[in-house]
């Protein structure tokens, strides 16, 4: 054993890792946080922050990987999370390689340094609602959840209120209301969409963003400056981010130490008691490998990066059982599109000033109340709409000086709707060990094998279907539509395989995130979700991820963790 | 002076031979004469593009940006083979055009022929009923994405003509649209378009 005497040992320090640390050391006990990549430091190492286009190498707007081969188009002028700004802060494709099978491949978009995904998170912070948790038990589709929203609730609250979101409170049981600093504004365009939708459309409403950027100031961040560049960094700490937040609050109780550059690859356990000792290392720097013990461990590693570890702890310790069935079962991401876009020619009168980051959602409406539809579950969508800048000139006709000198000017008005749907969780969704391709470790690779089906389809073109109605209902002139549901893993959303319940023969973990298998192993992260709901997942991550290490800490209290 | 009936035909003439000819770039793998690869100096014929284009005005043009310095740095190192290989092919296709029809490549014509034939070639590739703008689209909108960015997001234009606002510092949702407002030096508002469209 080496690494000191601590209580807790807690695996990554992204969006629940960071909660984790917080809680656990604010009721007085000492975490060791591990990290298997980078050091960031919050501000000195957001190195391209304040650059200008022209100060990067393709002004911003190239291939974040250009040798990866990843060409699936002309031109990516941005993609849609990675890009020239930000890759520094994204795994490359073969730094960390993973197996898929041929006819369904999976975009596991990571990112491994201190921080992990939560610098570069979208920031939609969206509650769950009393029926996303019924979900499962009302229509048979996976497990039930062992909790409610009820149970959720007051770590909603405690996690809205510490990191700061943006919104207005409208009474919506499908997206139910939070502590909310004051809202960002909707434009005009907005304000119009939004009367259309109420005067049209029953039960549709368009409110303002639900967004973890500050627009009142907590202690020791800033207010939101509204570059609109957020996933470089922001030493402002005007977004939420464990660099900006939870690992600064853990730092200054004095009983957090962090080690990067270390890679957890299975859990030390004691066969004999059912528990772990603690977590099996290797150093990604040395290769040299190492035991870190404590009473018990957190594993926030991300919902796959913690699988991997416990599929491979049931490899390494020949326990066929461990984990049980469902172990790599039930794994999900929200399948996405942009269901449709259009131009908007009136109101050329009004405009905006600033970059807001974030946009008006139009929350869930389908299968709630009098709403029937042909496929379980639902969907939202953002509403996108600004007039619209120079980049215009890339997909409008013109050419010559007319051309040229209107593009300085405010065009019309761009507006499109990106939707987020349900995935439905599937058993045979599964992420698992390959039974031959390892890293450089000689750790195997995870293979996963995740697919949208005729739900997820079918709720992709009821989406385009509304979306167009909703566009024409608004005036909106239509230059596309889509229900393309994209490759999955596209949205960062990856979650489920170790769902929750109370019997060990189905479920991987109790109500509280602790492994039925050695119940002083906690999962923190994504890993637990039963269901996926349509909803962006990191809050309900982090109130999760609270929930769970404040009990570990009663449980330290009372003497048994 | 050609009359509409002339002027059609020579231009549905023109736009089938680019378009035929740049099929058949591709479909040989691409264009041989200029393999795909990180180029030291840019294209003059894309410097002749770039001037009718985006001319200068008022404002700087298209070359004072040095559009064509940032096309070639991006097809040195920044773009996927096939946008390298739809751009290659273009211009090889619209030289051979313009020497069948008019003696001469596409660089050495006068200006104002530049620009009617740089016209065609846009509105027939922003038409989706346009049979010949069919053929033309990838490498007409692969061009046009990279002129419209390498001018816009270059230092000299952000200067003279757009809004430099890297520290706005509030969001304003809904003000007055006057005569004196220009569009932010840093602009998204494209994106999901530029997604959409299917290349």
């Amino acid at each position: 054993m080496s690494g000191g005497s601590f209580d807790v040992i807690v695996v990554g320090s992204g969006m629940t890792g960071g909660w984790a640390a917080q809680e656990l050391t604010r009721r007085g006990l000492k975490v060791l946080l591990l990290e298997r990549g980078r050091h960031v430091e919050h501000g000195a190492d957001y190195v391209t922050e304040n650059r200008a286009p022209w100060e990067m190498a393709y002004r911003g707007l190239g291939e974040p990987f250009p040798d990866e081969g990843a060409a699936t188009g002309p031109l990516r002028l941005v993609n849609e999370l990675t890009n020239e700004y930000n890759a520094h802060f994204f795994v490359r494709p073969d730094e960390a390689p993973y197996q898929t099978p041929e006819t369904a491949p999976f975009n596991w978009i990571r990112g491994h340094q201190l921080g992990g995904r939560s610098i570069t998170w979208s920031r939609q912070a969206l509650r769950w609602s009393a029926g996303d948790f019924a979900a499962n038990a009302r229509d048979g589709h996976g497990l039930p959840w062992p909790i409610g929203y009820r149970d959720l609730e007051p770590w909603y609250t405690r996690v809205e209120s510490a990191i700061g979101v943006s919104g207005a409170a409208e009474g919506l049981e499908t997206l139910p209301d939070g502590a909310f600093q004051p809202p960002l504004g909707l434009t005009a365009f907005e304000q119009h969409f939004a009367r259309a939708l109420e005067t049209r459309f029953v039960g549709r409403r368009l409110i303002a963003p639900r967004t973890a950027n500050l627009t009142a100031a907590l202690p020791g961040r800033g207010l939101c400056a509204h570059r609109d560049q957020c996933s470089r960094g922001c030493s402002l700490g005007a977004y939420f981010s464990s660099l900006s937040s939870t690992l600064p609050a853990a730092r200054a109780s004095g009983r957090l130490t962090e080690r990067t550059h270390v890679l957890v690859e299975a859990l030390e356990l004691d066969r004999e008691r059912h528990r772990a000792r603690g977590v099996l290392v290797v150093d990604t720097r040395s290769g040299r490998r190492e035991r870190l013990r404590a009473p018990a461990v957190m594993l926030c590693a991300s919902a796959f990066s913690t699988l991997q570890i416990l599929l491979n702890t049931r490899r390494t310790s020949g326990l066929e059982e461990f984990g049980g069935p469902a172990l790599g079962a039930y794994a999900m991401d929200h399948p996405k599109t942009v269901a449709a876009t259009g131009l908007f020619t009136g109101l050329d009168h009004r405009t905006s000033r600033g970059r807001r980051s974030s946009s008006p959602i139009i929350p869930r409406f389908q299968n709630f109340g009098d709403d029937e539809r042909a496929f379980r579950r639902g969907y939202f969508y953002n509403l996108i709409a600004f007039r619209l800048g120079w980049s215009r000139g890339a997909f409008l006709p013109g050419v010559g000086a007319e051309f040229k000198d209107s593009l300085a000017r405010p065009g019309a008005w761009g507006v499109g709707l990106p939707v987020f749907a349900e995935c439905l969780p599937y058993e045979d969704n599964r992420v698992s060990l390959h039974p031959s391709a390892t890293d450089r470790f000689g750790i195997p690779q995870l293979e996963i094998r995740v697919t949208y089906r005729q739900n997820e389809q079918a709720m992709l073109e009821d989406a385009r279907r509304e979306a167009e109605a909703m566009m024409r209902a608004a005036g909106v002139t239509l230059l596309s539509t889509s229900a393309r549901a994209g490759t999955p893993g596209n949205s960062a959303h990856e979650m489920g395989g170790a769902p929750m319940g109370e019997d060990p023969a189905r479920s991987v973990t109790d109500a509280y995130g602790r492994l039925h298998a050695a119940p002083n192993v906690v999962l923190g992260d994504g890993a637990v979700m039963n269901s996926s709901a349509c909803q962006n997942p990191s809050l309900t991550y982090m109130a999760l991820a609270a929930r769970a290490a404040n009990h570990l800490a009663d449980r330290f209290e009372a003497g048994a963790p | 002076m050609e009359s509409p009936e002339s002027t059609n035909l020579d231009r549905r003439a023109f736009l089938a031979l680019v378009g035929s000819s740049l099929i058949g770039g591709l479909a040989a793998g691409g264009c041989s004469t200029r393999p795909v690869a990180a180029r030291a100096a840019p294209d003059p014929r894309l410097a002749a593009l770039v001037e009718v284009l985006l001319p200068r005005t008022a404002t700087p043009g298209g070359l004072d940006s040095d559009v064509p310095g940032f096309v070639a740095r991006m097809l040195g190192g920044a773009l996927p083979t096939r946008a390298r290989e739809a751009l290659d092919a273009g211009f090889e296709a619209l030289d051979e055009a313009c020497l069948a029809t008019r003696g001469e490549p596409f660089a050495r014509l006068p200006r104002t022929e530049r620009s009617r034939l740089a016209g065609w070639i846009d509105a027939a590739a922003f038409d989706p009923a346009d049979r010949e703008g069919a053929s033309l689209r990838a490498f007409w909108l692969t061009l046009k994405q990279l002129v419209v960015v390498g001018h816009f997001s270059s230092r000299a234009v952000v200067d003279g003509a757009l809004l430099y606002d890297p520290l706005p510092g509030s969001w304003e949702a809904d003000i007055a649209r006057t005569a004196e407002s220009r569009v932010s030096y840093i602009d998204r508002t494209g994106v999901p378009y530029l997604l959409a469209i299917p290349l």
